[in-house]
């Protein structure tokens, strides 16, 4: 099929859709971000300086929010996969009837979009929430811990937030694993550690992978968690970010932290296309 | 002496359906087992109990004389060929052989070596470096076998191992089985529902159903004493005729459905110890087609002939139209079809009760 | 000893996915103004709240328009692009998948601030339109993905076969693929609608004060006052709808696959 068919029609306002208002925005924003908006207006200039990267590469505030942040990301990626790993490994081969549930489930907070989840988990962090509370009615505290507002809550809300992420991905490539692969190396002696260790993670890499980029990228460029579990105190990247575009509305300087959380994304990207060359999977 | 594999009393339900039902068998040291069943009967139920990979639901499970029903899978050192092979897709053919040797904590030179031995014993020596998919499916076999002869398994397990392979491959390597068992003396057993591979290959055959186990024994006495007419139906290529006869009260004359039939000969003497209804077994080959009436055949109208290559098989519809169609195979004349002739039975491989299939009597 | 393990990570995974949901909907009917554990007095007091408050009303309307009309060109679209990936060629199909999956992949927050850039150079910042095909664009990977899945469980030949029978193509479609792929839709539209309804991420950028949707307004105000209770009970409701709407697909769904 060399002439454009009939059935590209079908396919053209929706790529037309997404190329114009998507793509475009994204090539667009390098542009963008090498342009200034000076002191005290809200007129932009046109211009092609290095300004905006230079204030955020030499401002201690913007570089230890990137710190900050990327820790973050980090930090959820590991638990999610810590937990994420084992669960998809139960729903993949032990789940039979609740795989249906399970799966809505984790689809769930999806649909919620991030701002109900975090609002039922303020009132689990809080002072007065759930845990405090009930470490309190078992006698196990008399002053709060705090949650709010510190790194652990925001962690916990990401860690919320971004686990189905990890978890699909893992459901996915755990499901075209054939059983008998993990049967053949326990009949040649490997006990249930080693066949993990040895069969179902090396082959479950690619959702491994794909996951942690997930729930890296989302974590990284997640701002209404940690806004709110921070309670403004704690500052991340992309909070930063929301704050230049919508409150000081600097939007040079907004597009340049976005591009500075794109490029870290591109980065990985690289990263994980070299992995795959490298990987069993064959075309 | 007892026996170096013994199964005592081995069950296995899956919610209601019944897989397995109370499996009794001995499998001696060095022997060449075949499990031989239609889809369903639970030959691989029973493989992957013996394997440690399923649970029986109770029975007994003794390997030189230690009861290994707790023993986890990684600890029965038995080795087990899966249908697809199983081999695991990121690892090269020498680490997939080195496999069960790191697990035992057996590097260096000797694993070295017993890896050379067991990819030598298949003869893939020099596909060490291969990663499973740049092999063919008899390739990644063989591989699949090496990598379960190099634990030294004190069983060897293999589910359905030629059935991925094409006509001509299954030929030489079922031979190529047969000498690799000679040559390692490993006891063997082998899931399959190809009778051929069953009779060719093993030195006796346990014959499934229904999550039983009918009969065991050796291909001859498989063939030619079926013990139920499951097995005389089952067995053979075209399987032996099955037909109702009833004794009709006076000495030697008897009914094949509602028809008379007065047989003779070895046939007579046999039939002559039958009191009641019972199928009796004729195996094509050991009918023979006449145009004239003999003593004890059995009249028919020949519906159609099959050329199978130095011999025929004929389809003769016995008695009247829409009577029983009996199928003999011959390698002599046969007469053009429509004509009519006379089947006559020489032998009778058994007889069997109507209700519950089993033996009526024991022929020798 | 091991299967416990697994599947007690399982649960606490499950459980942590959905608790805080859970506490949202118990804790909107705790009496107290702000919550506490353990809970007061059970009230239904907030939801009276909410039916009355004309201010939430507004914004929650705002919502269900975008996302009704960002829903409508979603699945349009979505299904389109679907029958139209089936049906190319699989070179160039790879590359066209991805630019219309790509919304799913790359983060809406970088997007977000280019395109309310852009918005406002053209005028249409803050408008009902901006804010309803920038919904559209991020929801129509979710309607292509069901549908793509949807449409690859349905026999191919069926149509052909309709075509055979001497349907003409759009007859044999209309009769044959639409009514297969009916349950695809349904899911795909009841996905485009709440994940539209509920999106924060993209509205807080582009949606001005003319056009405010519940999820915005909600963020403005717990960014400065903290939780207003009537708010878990908006939650509760808008979380008992998804449930509804679950439900009430699944069942469609099901007796789809019985017909
Ligand atoms: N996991 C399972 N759950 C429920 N029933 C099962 C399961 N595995 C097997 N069965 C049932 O147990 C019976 C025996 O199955 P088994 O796989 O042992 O048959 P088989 O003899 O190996 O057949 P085949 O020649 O088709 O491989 C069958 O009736 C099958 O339906
Ligand atoms: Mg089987």
């Amino acid at each position: 099929m060399k002439r454009p068919g009939p059935k590209h029609y079908l396919l053209a306002p929706g790529v037309l859709l997404v190329s114009c208002v998507f793509l475009a925005p994204f090539l667009l924003l390098v542009v963008l971000s090498f342009w200034t908006q000076p002191e005290g207006t809200l007129l932009v200039e046109p211009s092609l300086t290095v300004e905006n990267y230079l204030r955020i590469f030499s401002d201690p505030y913007y570089l230890r929010g990137l710190a900050r942040t990327i820790w973050l990301s980090f930090a959820t990626v590991f638990f999610s996969l810590l937990l994420g790993f084992p669960a998809a490994y139960w729903i993949v081969r032990r789940a039979v009837r609740l795989r249906r549930i399970v799966m809505a489930l984790m689809l769930l907070p999806m649909v919620c979009g991030a701002l109900l989840p975090t609002l039922g988990l303020v009132n689990i962090l809080s002072p007065l929430g759930i845990i405090n509370g009930s470490l309190k009615q078992l006698g196990l505290i008399d002053r709060s811990i705090p949650l709010l507002g510190t790194q652990t809550g925001i962690l916990i809300g990401l860690i919320q937030a971004f686990l189905p992420l990890m978890v699909l991905p893992l459901v996915a490539v755990m499901e075209r694993l054939p059983l008998a692969l993990e049967e053949a190396a326990m009949s040649l002696g490997a006990r249930p550690p080693q066949v993990w260790w040895r069969v179902v993670m090396p082959l479950a890499a690619p959702g491994i992978v794909a996951g942690s980029v997930l729930v890296f990228c989302a974590a990284l460029t997640s701002f209404v968690t940690p806004q709110i579990l921070g309670q403004g105190k704690i500052a991340t990247f992309a909070a930063m970010t929301w704050q230049q575009a919508s409150l000081v509305l600097d939007w040079p300087f907004a597009s340049a932290l976005a591009m500075v959380m794109l490029l870290i994304m591109a980065a990985l990207a690289c990263m994980v296309l070299g992995f795959r060359r490298l990987n069993w999977v064959r075309p | 002496m007892s026996a170096y594999l013994s199964i005592r009393n081995v069950a296995k339900t899956y919610g209601r359906s019944i897989a397995l039902n109370r499996i009794e068998m001995d499998v001696c040291r060095g022997e060449f087992l075949a499990l031989l069943g239609p889809s369903g009967s639970g030959k691989t139920t029973l493989l992957r109990i013996l394997s440690g990979l399923l649970d029986a639901d109770h029975g007994e499970i003794t390997l030189e004389g230690r009861n290994i029903s707790r023993t986890p899978a990684w600890e029965r050192d038995i080795g087990l060929v899966f249908q697809n092979y199983a081999l695991f897709p990121h690892m090269d053919v020498r680490t997939n052989v080195g496999f069960g040797l790191e697990m035992r904590r057996i590097r260096g030179s000797e694993a070295a070596r017993r890896i050379d031995e067991a990819l030598d014993t298949v003869s893939m020596l020099e596909f060490g470096s291969r990663m499973p998919s740049e092999l063919s499916g008899g390739q990644q076999q063989r591989i699949a076998i090496a990598r379960a002869i190099a634990i030294k398994p004190r069983l060897l397990l293999l589910d359905e191992p030629l059935s991925n392979l094409d006509a001509v491959l299954r030929q030489s390597v079922r031979v190529e089985l047969r000498e690799l068992h000679d040559r390692t003396g490993l006891t063997t057993i082998m899931v399959t529902h190809d009778q051929v591979e069953a009779l060719t290959l093993s030195d006796r055959v346990a014959l499934m159903e229904c999550g039983e186990v009918l009969q065991i024994g050796s291909p001859e006495d498989l063939y030619q004493r079926p013990a139920s007419a499951f097995a005389a139906s089952f067995l053979g290529s075209p399987p032996a005729n099955l037909l109702p006869v009833t004794p009709v009260g006076v000495p030697g004359e008897f009914k094949i459905g509602e028809m008379p039939w007065k047989p003779a000969g070895s046939v007579a003497e046999i039939l002559a110890r039958l009191t009641h209804p019972a199928n009796i077994a004729l195996r094509p080959e050991t009918l023979s087609l006449s145009e004239n009436h003999l003593p004890g055949s059995i009249p028919g109208k020949l519906k159609a002939v099959e050329y199978m290559g130095g011999e025929r098989l004929a389809h003769v519809e016995i008695f009247d139209e829409g009577g029983p169609i009996v199928l003999v195979r011959t390698a002599a004349e046969i007469p053009e079809p429509g004509t009519k002739v006379f089947v006559v039975p020489t032998v009778i491989t058994g007889l069997y009760d109507t209700e519950n299939g089993f033996e009526v009597c024991r022929l020798d | 000893m091991r299967r416990v393990l697994l599947g007690g990570v399982t649960a606490l995974v499950v459980l942590f996915t959905v608790a805080p949901l859970i506490v949202l909907v118990f804790s909107s009917f705790d009496d107290g103004k702000f919550f506490r554990f353990p809970p007061r007095e059970f009230s239904m007091r907030w939801f009276e709240a909410a039916f009355a408050s004309v201010e939430y009303r507004s914004s929650l309307l705002n919502s269900a328009v975008v996302a009704v009309v960002a829903t409508l060109i979603s699945v349009v679209l979505g299904t389109a692009a679907a029958l139209g990936l089936q049906r190319t060629a699989l070179r160039s199909r790879a590359a066209l998948e991805m630019v219309l999956l790509a919304p799913l992949t790359l983060p809406l927050v970088i997007w977000a601030i280019a395109l309310l850039q852009i918005y406002s150079w053209l005028g249409v910042g803050g408008t009902f339109w901006g804010l309803a095909l920038a919904h559209a664009t991020f929801t129509l990977p979710f309607s292509v993905r069901v549908m793509l899945a949807t449409l690859s469980a349905i026999e191919p030949g069926l149509e052909l076969a309709a075509r055979s029978l001497g349907a003409r193509p759009w007859r044999a479609f209309a009769r044959i693929t639409l009514p297969l792929a009916l349950p695809g839709i349904a899911t795909s539209a009841a996905l485009s609608f709440f994940i539209s309804f509920n999106d924060v991420i993209v509205s807080t950028f582009i949606a001005g004060s003319s056009w405010m949707t519940f999820p915005v307004r909600l963020y403005s105000q717990l960014r400065g006052q903290g939780i207003d209770p009537t708010t878990l009970a908006i939650g509760t409701m808008i979380i008992a709808s998804i449930l509804i709407v679950v439900a009430l697909t699944e069942l469609f769904n099901r007796k789809a696959s019985r017909a």
